[in-house]
This record gives C-alpha cells, sequence and structure tokens, in this order.
C-alpha cells in the first residue's frame, strides 16, 4: 500500500468511495425488496387473503356452488389487491432509490467542483461593510 | 525497523497526517461550520439580508471540506479483520506490522525509535488513553499508582528490544485466534518484562486477566462497530417487512392463548449471549427441516433455552433460515394458560386440538408450547394430561412444533415413549461453562452499570466462580445473572463506593447463602483459632478430640487442605451418652451459626440395599433422594450419620466419593456437590473394647489403634472408608469428674431459665455429686442425668411453684430425698 497521503486520499476518494455508494445503494435496494415483499407477494399474488376460503363440500349444488366459488374469488381479489399496491409503492421506491445512488454518485465526483464554487460565489458576492 | 513495520501496516502516512492535523480539531471545526451555516441561514430569514447566503455558502464549503476529511480518516483507521491462516502467514514471514491494529501502531510509533522500544514513553502515551484507563478501571489498578509505579521502575532513556516483544505478542495472539494484533496483545508481551510483571503482580493483575479483559475490549468495540454500519448489508437486511404473513390463515383462538415470539423479538438487536448456544439454532432448524419437523428443546430452567428460542426466532423473522422457515410466525403457548379453565379431561382435550388445527390449517405457524411435558403424561394430575393420542395425527403432520421442557418431564414422557421419540428430535441445552458465562455477564453488565457504577473483572469473575461452587439449585448463566443484579443493587444501596469489587460479590453470596466466603478475617478468624475453648464451654472432657476436630477445620479454612472435599469429615466412636451427639451440635452451633444447620440420618433406617433410593433418588420415579436434595437446599451445613455402622455396606459405599472427591451423583444425574458440607458419622461400635482399654489405662494413641484394628477385624467397617475421614475420634467414658462437672453445667443451664421467675436452685457440691452418681449408666453414659433432672428436680420446682411453698426470689435448696426416691 502506498505511504503517500494524497495518493492515498485520492485512491479513497475516486475509487472506495463511489464504489461504496453504489454499495449502499445495492444494499437499500435489497432493503426495500424485503421490506416491501416484491418477490414474495408477487409468487403469490393471487393467493387467498389469509388463506380465507371455502370449501366446496360433497355433492354438487349449483347455487352453493356459485356463491362459494364468488366468494373464494373475492378473497383471491382481496389478496391480489393489498399485494400489487405493496408491490407498486415497492417498486416506486426502488426507482427512488435508484435515482438517489445515481445522483449520490454523480454529486460525489462533482463535489470538489461545488466546495470551489461555493467559495468562489460566496467570496465574490460577499459585502464586507 | 519500526519504520518498516509501520509502513507494511499501511497506518504510517495516517499516523503522520492525523500528528499533522488532528482529528478532534477537524471534528471541532465541522460542528462550527455546521453551526455557522444554520445560523447564517436562521440570520437571512431574519434580518432578509443576502448577505448571510453567501456566508452560508462559505461556511457550506468549509463543512463539506471538514466532513470529507473525517470520513477520510474513519475509513483509513478501520480495523484489520484478517483470517487466521493470512495471520498465521504473516507471523511465519515476520510481517509482524501487517498484523498491527490503528491503535497498536499510533501507540508503537510514539514510543519506538529503529529497533527499540522505550517504555517510559509507551506509558507517558497511554497515560491519556482512553482504551487504556478503561482496561485499568476493569483491572482495578488505581491509574494514577500504577503510572507513579511506572515512573519509578522505568528511566526515560531505558529502551528495550523490540523485535523480542513483537514474536511474543504476535504468537500469544495466534494462540487466540485474534484478527489483528493490538494493545492488549502487546501488554500481555510486556509481561516477559520483570519490571512490568513486578507491577502487576503488586496490584494482583494475572496473564489470564489482562486476557480477559482485552478480549471484552475487543467485543465492546466489535458490538459498537455493529451498530455504527447501520448501512451494511446485514444490519439493513434484518427487517421482515410487510405482508410476509397474509398468505397464512387466521388464528383466531390461538391468538388469544398465544404469544407471538416473532413480533416481539422483531425491532430487538440480536442477543450477543449466544456463545456456546449459537449451535443450538442451528440444531432446532435442522430438527424442524427434518422428518417430521417436531422439536424438543430440553434442559433445566435457567440454562438458557428461551434466549436460544428468541434468537431463532429472529433468524426465522430476518429470513436468514432455511426455505419454508422463512418469515413463519412462532407462536408460544403455555400448557397451564390451555389446561386452565377445563373441568373435564375431554374439555382440555378438545381445547388443544382446536388450537393445534388451528396452526396446522394456518400453514406459516411454528407452534412453540412451554411445559409440553405437561400434555403428555401417562398419570394426569391437576395441571397435566395424557394428550398423547389426540396430539399423534399432529405429531405425523406437517405443522412445525417447538416443545420446552426439563430433564424430568423429558425422562417420565417422551423418554419412555419409542414412538414419539421417533418423531420428535431431542435438542438437550446444558448450562454455560465458566468461561462462557463469564463472557455472558461482561456483555449484560453493560445494561446495569451507570456512570456511577463499574464492574471489575475480577467481580464478575468472582460472580461465576462463586455461584458455580456454592448454588446448587439453578444452572449457569440464570445464577450468576441473578448475583450480577443482586451486587449492582448492594452495591448501589449499602455502599458509597462505585466501583463492584470481589468483596461486593463475597458480601452478596454470604447473605443469599449464608455461606461465610468471604475471607477468613475478624470473627470467624478467632472462631477458628480459639475453637477448642469454645466447644469446651459446652462440651466437658474430651481434649483430644475437641484438639483432632479443631486442627482438621482449622486447615480446611485456612485454604490449605483440597477444596475438592468437604470442609471436614470426622468418624466419632465410643461409648453412648458420652458427648458425641453434644459435640455435633456443638459445631454446628460454633461454626455453621446455628444448631439447626444439621441434617441427621439415623442409618438404622438404612440397613436394606433398596434404601439408596431414599438417599438419593429413583431414576423410576424421578424422585429425589433426602440427602442429595436436602444439600441442595443447604450447601453450607452438617450431615450427621447417626449409628453409621448399621447402614448397610453398598449405602457407606456412597459416601466414598464424597469423602474423597466432594460430589455425588444422584440418581437423576445432578452432580451435588458437598465441599460445603461437613460430615459427621457416629457409632457406638467398639464401646466395650474402650472401657476395657480405658480401664486398663491404655494411652490415647494405642487405644485409637487397636480400636480401629478392632472394627476392622470384626467387618464393621472397610479399611477404604476409615482412612477418608480427616478424622477418627474417639471419644471415653466419661469420668466421675466430669460427670460432676455435667451436672453442674445442667444445673446452671435449669437456673438460667428459671432466672425469668426470679428462682435459683442452690448448686452444692453434694447435689451435683448425686446427680453424677444418679444420672450415669454404662448403657446410656450421661444421658439420663438430663432425664433425672427433669423427672426429679424440675417437677419438684414445678410443684412447689403451684402450691405456693416457692416464692419468687427464693433461692431453693434440693431436698436429698427428692433424689434418693425410687421411681
Amino acid at each position: 500500500m502506498t505511504d503517500s497521503i494524497l495518493l492515498r486520499f485520492l485512491g479513497w476518494y475516486f475509487a472506495y468511495v463511489p464504489l461504496t455508494i453504489l454499495q449502499i445503494g445495492e444494499n437499500f435496494i435489497l432493503w426495500a425488496w424485503r421490506f416491501f415483499s416484491i418477490g414474495f407477494l408477487t409468487m403469490r399474488i393471487f393467493a387467498p387473503w389469509h388463506k380465507d376460503i371455502s370449501s366446496y363440500g360433497l355433492g354438487f349444488d349449483f347455487e352453493r356452488w356459485s356463491k362459494i366459488f364468488l366468494w373464494n374469488l373475492i378473497s383471491r381479489f382481496i389478496g391480489a389487491l393489498l399485494r400489487v399496491s405493496v408491490i407498486l409503492i415497492g417498486i416506486s421506491t426502488e426507482l427512488l432509490i435508484i435515482a438517489l445512488t445515481i445522483a449520490g454518485f454523480v454529486l460525489w465526483f462533482v463535489l470538489p467542483l461545488i466546495i470551489l464554487a461555493l467559495i468562489f460565489s460566496g467570496l465574490a458576492n460577499l459585502k464586507i461593510a | 525497523m519500526i519504520q518498516e513495520y509501520l509502513k507494511q501496516s499501511g497506518y504510517l502516512a495516517l499516523i503522520r497526517l492525523k500528528r499533522l492535523i488532528a482529528p478532534r480539531v477537524m471534528a471541532l471545526l465541522m460542528l462550527f461550520f455546521g453551526a455557522a451555516v444554520a445560523l447564517a441561514v436562521g440570520c437571512y430569514f431574519y434580518f432578509n439580508s443576502l448577505n448571510f447566503i453567501e456566508w452560508s455558502k462559505i461556511f457550506l464549503a468549509g463543512f463539506l471540506i471538514t466532513l470529507v476529511y473525517e470520513l477520510f480518516i474513519l475509513n483509513q483507521q478501520s480495523e484489520k479483520n484478517l483470517d487466521a491462516a493470512l495471520f498465521r502467514n504473516f507471523v511465519d514471514q515476520e510481517e509482524f506490522g501487517r498484523l498491527f491494529s490503528e491503535h497498536l501502531a499510533e501507540v508503537l510509533y510514539r514510543s519506538c525509535d529503529q529497533d527499540e522500544f522505550y517504555p517510559r514513553a509507551f506509558f507517558h502515551f497511554l497515560a491519556t488513553d482512553y482504551d487504556f484507563h478503561w482496561q485499568l478501571l476493569r483491572l482495578n489498578i488505581p491509574a494514577a499508582q500504577f503510572f507513579a509505579e511506572i515512573n519509578q521502575v522505568y528511566p526515560q532513556d531505558l529502551s528495550l528490544p523490540l523485535s523480542e516483544f513483537l514474536r511474543t505478542a504476535a504468537s500469544k495472539s495466534l494462540t487466540v485466534n485474534h484478527a489483528n494484533l493490538g494493545l492488549d496483545d502487546w501488554l500481555i508481551s510486556l509481561l516477559s518484562n520483570k519490571n512490568f510483571a513486578d507491577i502487576l503482580f503488586k496490584f494482583k493483575v494475572k496473564e489470564e486477566d489482562l486476557r480477559e479483559v482485552g478480549d471484552w475490549q475487543r467485543r465492546k468495540a466489535a458490538m459498537a462497530r455493529q451498530i455504527r454500519d447501520f448501512l451494511s448489508r446485514e444490519n439493513l437486511l434484518r427487517i421482515k417487512g410487510i405482508g410476509k404473513d397474509w398468505s397464512g390463515g387466521f388464528t383466531v383462538n390461538l391468538d388469544k392463548y398465544a404469544r407471538n415470539i416473532t413480533r416481539q423479538v422483531q425491532y430487538q438487536q440480536a442477543p450477543f449471549h449466544l456463545y456456546g448456544h449459537r449451535q443450538y439454532i442451528e440444531l432446532i432448524e435442522r430438527g424442524l427441516l427434518e422428518g417430521f419437523g417436531k422439536v424438543i428443546v430440553v434442559g433445566e430452567p435457567g440454562v438458557g433455552r428461551h434466549t436460544v428460542i428468541k434468537a431463532f426466532a429472529q433468524a426465522v423473522n430476518n429470513g436468514q433460515t432455511y426455505g419454508q422457515l422463512r418469515y413463519m410466525r412462532m407462536l408460544q403457548i403455555d400448557s397451564a394458560s390451555i389446561l386452565m379453565g377445563t373441568a373435564t379431561a375431554n374439555e382440555s382435550l378438545d381445547k388443544i386440538r382446536l388450537l393445534f388445527g388451528e396452526a396446522l390449517a394456518a400453514g406459516d405457524v411454528i407452534l412453540v408450547i412451554n411445559n409440553f411435558d405437561a400434555f403428555l403424561d401417562s398419570k394426569p394430575e391437576v395441571g397435566r394430561i395424557n394428550a398423547t393420542e389426540a396430539l399423534l395425527s399432529y405429531f405425523k403432520s406437517p405443522l412445525k412444533i417447538i416443545g420446552i421442557t426439563n430433564q424430568n418431564g423429558y425422562a417420565s414422557t417422551i423418554g419412555k415413549n419409542t414412538e414419539l421419540q421417533h418423531l420428535i428430535t431431542k435438542v438437550e441445552i446444558s448450562e454455560t461453562d465458566p468461561s462462557e458465562t463469564l463472557v455472558i455477564l461482561q456483555d449484560e453488565c453493560a445494561t446495569l452499570e451507570s456512570k456511577s457504577l463499574r464492574f471489575t473483572n475480577a467481580a464478575l469473575r468472582e460472580i461465576v466462580n462463586l455461584c458455580t461452587k456454592l448454588i446448587q439449585n439453578l444452572p449457569n448463566p440464570e445464577k450468576s445473572l441473578e448475583v450480577l443484579e443482586e451486587t449492582a443493587l448492594f452495591v448501589l444501596t449499602k455502599t458509597s463506593n462505585r466501583l463492584v469489587l470481589s468483596e461486593h460479590v463475597q458480601k452478596v453470596i454470604t447473605l443469599k447463602t449464608k455461606i461465610p466466603v468471604e475471607k477468613v478475617a475478624g470473627a470467624e478468624k478467632d472462631i477458628l483459632l480459639h475453637l477448642e475453648n469454645l466447644l469446651q464451654e459446652r462440651i466437658v472432657g474430651q481434649q483430644e478430640a475437641l484438639v483432632d476436630i479443631s486442627n482438621a477445620l482449622r486447615r480446611g479454612r485456612s485454604g490449605i487442605s483440597s477444596e475438592k472435599r468437604p470442609i471436614g469429615s470426622f468418624l466419632f466412636l465410643g461409648p453412648t451418652g458420652v458427648g458425641k451427639t453434644e459435640t455435633t451440635k456443638a459445631l454446628a452451633a460454633v461454626y455453621f451459626g446455628n444448631e439447626n444447620r444439621i441434617i441427621r440420618f439415623d442409618m438404622s433406617e438404612y440397613q436394606e440395599v433398596h434404601a439408596i433410593n431414599r438417599m438419593i433418588g429413583d431414576a423410576d420415579t424421578r424422585e429425589g433422594g433426602t440427602l442429595t436434595e436436602k444439600v441442595i437446599e443447604n450447601p453450607f451445613s452438617l450431615i450427621l450419620l447417626d449409628e453409621v455402622e448399621k447402614a448397610h455396606p453398598k449405602i457407606l459405599d456412597l459416601f466414598l466419593q464424597v469423602l474423597d472427591e466432594g460430589h455425588l451423583t444422584d440418581a437423576l444425574g445432578r452432580q451435588v456437590s458437598f465441599v460445603n458440607t461437613m460430615l459427621i458419622a457416629t457409632s457406638n461400635a467398639g464401646a466395650e473394647l474402650i472401657r476395657e482399654l480405658v480401664s486398663q489405662g491404655v494411652d490415647q494413641h494405642q487405644l485409637k489403634t487397636q480400636l480401629i484394628e478392632y472394627l476392622q477385624r470384626q467387618g464393621l467397617f472397610r479399611p477404604e472408608f476409615l482412612n477418608r475421614f480427616d478424622a477418627v475420634v474417639t471419644f471415653q467414658p466419661l469420668s466421675s469428674a466430669e460427670l460432676t462437672v455435667i451436672a453442674t453445667l445442667e444445673m446452671t443451664d435449669l437456673n438460667r431459665r428459671l432466672a425469668d421467675k426470679d428462682i435459683k436452685i442452690k448448686i452444692t457440691p453434694e447435689l451435683t455429686q448425686v446427680l453424677a452418681q444418679r444420672g450415669f449408666s454404662p448403657e446410656f453414659g450421661a444421658r439420663p442425668l438430663r432425664r433425672l433432672i427433669q423427672d426429679r428436680i424440675e417437677s419438684y420446682i414445678a410443684q412447689g411453684l403451684l402450691s405456693n411453698t416457692i416464692k419468687r426470689g427464693q433461692e431453693v435448696e434440693i431436698p436429698s430425698e427428692i433424689l434418693a426416691k425410687e421411681d
């Protein structure tokens, strides 16, 4: 490893930190994926809500069968509605995280320019009474 | 040379930068700029002047610069985490610098030159080092005294060869699997320098103390780092998320009786006290995935069964388990709450079926049942039921079940049913060993400590040692954690000290167990030094016997004799009524503080071999034995085995192990410690021989030798039994002079009891002589004396009081005819 503090700083600034920003972004993407259970809910999207379905029982009665079929459908619909809502919110969050990660990544590289701009702009416009 | 090592470490540039720009100064600057930005913006809104915006830009730039600097320093300071193979590689190649932690690198930078190490400069730097002061506190070393000693023995210009210490530090660090070479390793390597070793010896600190405190500090630092790394994947993914339980069925009835453990642990930080217990989580996971998915967790209350299950619940919640177990709900029910409120067995069975059925139907439930054996008892009673048949279908179903029980519960239910053993996987949790328990206490004491309360490492070690040795009815870590809390409370409420020392722990244990564990001092020292005199206040004659007993006890309490044997073990031989039992009572009163601390066994009741079950318990009925249960409850007591020659030889064999090793394994598999008991066995065997030899004028030593030979010849005691006692004490028949003294003592005791009524009996030499003659018989010794006093003298006094012939304030002279009367 180099002994020059300047070289080490430059390596840290332009290599290590940007990679870390991407890694943190990746961590948050995984976090959002797990928090909103996107994969988990997608695999069970049409599962009945809390397994709340009725059995069709023995024998066939059209009226009874229709009622049960309808209720089971409603249960699956409720489940699907809630799951899709959460999945959509999750995906939106993921997109936001990706946008923030990219923004952070870019900002880090331009930060020295930003600092210089702040100093020069501040000094230029400063009115010292 | 040091420069080479520092370059290898990769910290040289950082150390130089930190000397140039101190991190604390930068941190203060950062705070200043941050506050200045906020102030400038505030002023803009208040004064409405754009100038403040320009100032805020400049301050913001300053803040960003200092922030980047701080982040850079933090990154460069990050600890090395070398695996064992890499560590060993660097040690073999003598690239010691690659092992340095940042802290050690900085300290050595300040205290080394070329190949020389300057101890004075080293400790001068450590004088302002927070980590080192933390270690001194935990080792109970006053900092000022320590540094004064250092300045005395190490002159400014004294140097020592650096490479020697490096090699020692690296090799010792390797043996304990450290991930880097730290300050603690360096201090241990310094012990090879006599001056430093002498200083630590003065403060009663050994290498193992340094190692324990060093490891404690490393764990603290690791915990702090884990909390700081909140953006790490491991930390962020410690969540369950939304909607994981939407596919599971409703559990309306189960929710009334069950506790949701997974919800409980959701926001709790991972318990770190799983050292040695982490393997059980894997065993439980495997048990749930394999076979029928049923696990029984077996262990005594207090070993950490519920902690292990909570840790498993956290792994399930965080998705850190295999496939089908991830994100399941762990619902815990207690057998007592299920069976409560049901009038008949059928009602209970219906309730159990309902709850189990609901759990099975839900599909995402792991059912945890506390006191699981209460559902499977083949001999149902209040609070217990035999639901084995009803639950068999559930045991064979996909429902995941974790039962919790103790050894007794398992042995009496599942242990007797081979079908259940086939269906249910057993995970046995044993108590933590002393080193694991110490680590648990080190981590746990942080919750009890405050600015004004700190535990030294010696105090924590004392807690573990004394609890392991003296408290037998609870396992570790529970008993040590209990004493930890009690000690903290004791120090806060009863002392003005804020450092918890070993002495405080000893005090708490003494109060808790009534065992005098404090170092022999003060009153107890006086008792032991003058034990013969104290015993003679109650025992007449038997001078040699009392000397034998006193010597053995002095050896026991001064720490010279083995710690693995009882405090003392004596075989009292002699005719009846000569003072054997009285000596036992006197010993109990003097040494144990109370005559009631005697656990007495009449060995004539243990003449049959099956009587062993009464002594040490019955494996079939799982009942404890009288001897073992009493010693567990009262580890500090005197065990009296009366008429020991009458016991069955197999029962006497039990005591061979007790006398030799200080412990006994009972029928329930528990190891019961006898090291804080005193064992006295009494026997009248050979009484005739003693009388004969005494009348022949044989000396004490000869008497004992002939007596022992006689006992062995007659087959009354085996040689290996007799040899295990600390002393075989012979009690001689009482002489008439001694009997007279006893009579005087008994009458004095009677006068003490009559003092309430202001009545005193005149004790004349004639009275005592008559009492001594009439109160003695060869068959019963001096025993009839007490009966004589009670029947004749006390009855006379009672009659006199009732008929008013004896009045208050009167000195009563006992008429001779009272004692001359025939029965």
